[in-house]
Parts: structure tokens; C-alpha cells; sequence
């Protein structure tokens, strides 16, 4: 592909490829924005802080490169479990997946692993278009923050924010302490 | 002897996947001091700070499955200073990788300033 790949160009190539490109010809983007969350699956944990990562933010705002967040949403994965001798698979959907997960550890079952299945979408899912830098980290919440978090069924009060960089603290001394302001 | 110098390498059939076999499908240098941050990264979307020594990763382009090869390294980026270092993986999926960083001599998960990743494995 050459530095200025068209829409079809890029929309032809497996998405490993955009993204090599992307590497290649993309000056990385560091966002102000990070987006703070609770832990979905323990009350008690953390709060969590996800930092966008510059070439992905570069990609995002470049176009035609990420595809549509239905191709992470609803990839298609099976995931093994074990108890006491039992194996059990379970066919499972994007976020669904670490719930699925975290509901079987609480019945005892050991995750032993997953498999993306053959029928995803990354590939051949179409491109997103350009996006600001606020729309790429509304997409990014969809696709890398559990959708227990940020689906508005499944709380009844915000469980995420999106804050500036700078907000977040510098000093980690109380890290274990960090809690989203209600 | 003759020197080979190419921009690209790709076999004459088959697909990325053949091509890349046995190549780093996702790396990251991150800092995990402070509003941890990367540096600098392949294949990753974000960075997640979970708590103290803590931090997941998410791919852009899935693997295809959870057992790949995941490969880590870490300290503070000081001669003589915390040698006793270890980044272990705690946990893989095939979109994403977790880290934690601990001082080995007490098991205390600790923040790095310097913390590298590299995974290996097959392509979604």
C-alpha cells in the first residue's frame, strides 16, 4: 500500500496489514483523555484506568483502518473449562465472554482457555471512517471497557468517566485506593 | 556472497498469516510509574492500569486463540538499584494479555518505570 492508501485499498487488505501500514506511515497520537472505571466483576477492586494507546488513536483518527466495533462486539469465541476432571466448552460473544468467565470461576470452573472462532469479522467488517479524537475513545470504551460497565442496562448509576489525562494522579503511593468518585 | 536487502517478504501463495508465522504479533514498552502510559507499542489498543503492578493490554488484531507465547521483561531503568524484578503474565485471552510487576525477593507487586511485552502466536 502506498502512504496515502485509499479507502479501498485499505478496506482490501486483513486488518493485520492496515495496521502495519498504519505503523508505518501514521505519526502516533497521544489523547488527552484517559477513562477511569470500576471493576465490574468485584465492588471491592480498584479503580481502573484505561490510557489509550498513541498508534491506535492515530489509526482511529486516520480512517479506514480500525472496522466497524460490531467486529469486536460480537466476535464469536469458544472458551474451555474444567472442573474436577469435567470439561465444558461454551460458545460465547465479545464482552459477553469475560462475564461468561467470570460467572464459571464463582461455580468452581477453571478457565483453560479460548479460541477466536472462524466466522469473526475483523477482516471483512467494514472500515469506521475518520473519527475525532472524542468519538475514538467513545469506540474504544466499546470495544477494550467491559460492556457490564458501560451498557446503560446493566447499572443504575455511572460506573465509568471519562476524565483528562492530566486528572488522573502522578503519585501511586495510595494506588490501592483509588476509587471513582460517586 | 550475495546481500539480500528488501522492503518486503511474502510468499507467492497462501495468505499473511503463512507469511508472518513465527513473528511478534503484539509488543508494547510502557511506564508504569505515575499515569501510566506507553511508550511506544504494536497491535495494542490500549493500556489498562489495574492497581499497583498491574496493567492489561488489549490487541487490535485478535489471536487466534489463548495459547500463545507471551514474553516480558522490566525494572527501573537504573544501574544498581531493584534487581530482583519479575513481570509474570497472569492472565491471556485471545484479545488481550495481563501483566503484573513484582520485586521477586518479597512477592510485592511494585511499579516499573520500564516494562516491555512481546507475544508471539497465530493471527485471528
Amino acid at each position: 500500500m502506498t502512504d496515502n492508501a485509499t479507502r479501498a485499498q485499505l478496506q482490501a487488505n486483513h486488518l493485520w496489514d492496515r495496521v502495519v501500514y498504519a505503523k508505518k506511515v501514521l505519526e502516533s497520537y497521544q489523547t488527552q483523555y484517559s477513562v477511569v472505571y470500576e471493576d465490574p466483576f468485584n465492588d471491592d477492586n480498584v479503580a481502573h484506568v484505561l490510557h489509550p494507546d498513541p498508534h491506535w488513536m492515530a489509526m482511529a483518527m486516520r480512517g479506514d483502518i480500525v472496522p466497524e466495533i460490531s467486529a469486536y462486539m460480537n466476535m464469536p469465541l469458544e472458551q474451555i473449562y474444567e472442573r474436577q476432571g469435567v470439561y465444558q466448552s461454551i460458545t460465547t460473544q465479545g464482552h459477553q465472554a469475560a462475564e461468561v468467565k467470570h460467572r464459571m470461576k464463582l461455580d468452581g470452573w477453571v478457565f483453560q482457555g479460548e479460541k477466536v472462532l472462524p466466522t469473526h469479522e475483523l477482516h471483512t467488517a467494514q472500515t469506521m471512517p475518520a473519527m475525532t479524537e472524542e468519538q475514538a475513545i467513545e469506540y474504544l470504551i466499546m470495544k477494550d471497557v467491559p460492556g457490564q460497565v458501560w451498557k446503560a442496562d446493566r447499572s443504575n448509576r455511572p460506573r465509568f468517566m471519562i476524565c483528562r489525562r492530566d486528572q488522573v494522579p502522578s503519585d501511586r503511593k495510595h494506588r490501592q485506593a483509588w476509587r471513582l468518585a460517586a | 556472497m550475495s546481500t539480500l536487502r528488501v522492503d518486503n517478504i511474502g510468499r507467492r501463495s497462501g495468505d499473511t498469516q503463512d507469511t508472518l508465522e513465527g513473528q511478534a504479533k503484539a509488543w508494547a514498552n510502557w511506564n508504569g510509574t505515575g499515569a501510566a502510559a506507553l511508550r511506544d507499542s504494536f497491535n495494542v489498543s490500549g493500556l489498562t492500569d489495574q492497581g499497583t503492578g498491574s496493567f492489561s493490554f488489549a490487541f487490535t488484531n485478535a489471536l487466534t486463540n489463548s495459547n500463545f507465547n507471551s514474553v516480558a521483561s522490566g525494572g527501573q531503568g537504573v544501574p544498581n538499584t531493584i534487581r530482583d524484578i519479575c513481570v509474570s503474565r497472569v492472565d491471556q485471552i485471545a484479545t488481550g494479555v495481563r501483566m503484573e510487576t513484582v520485586r521477586g525477593s518479597n512477592n510485592s507487586s511494585t511499579d516499573f518505570l520500564i516494562g516491555n511485552f512481546s507475544v508471539m502466536g497465530d493471527l485471528a
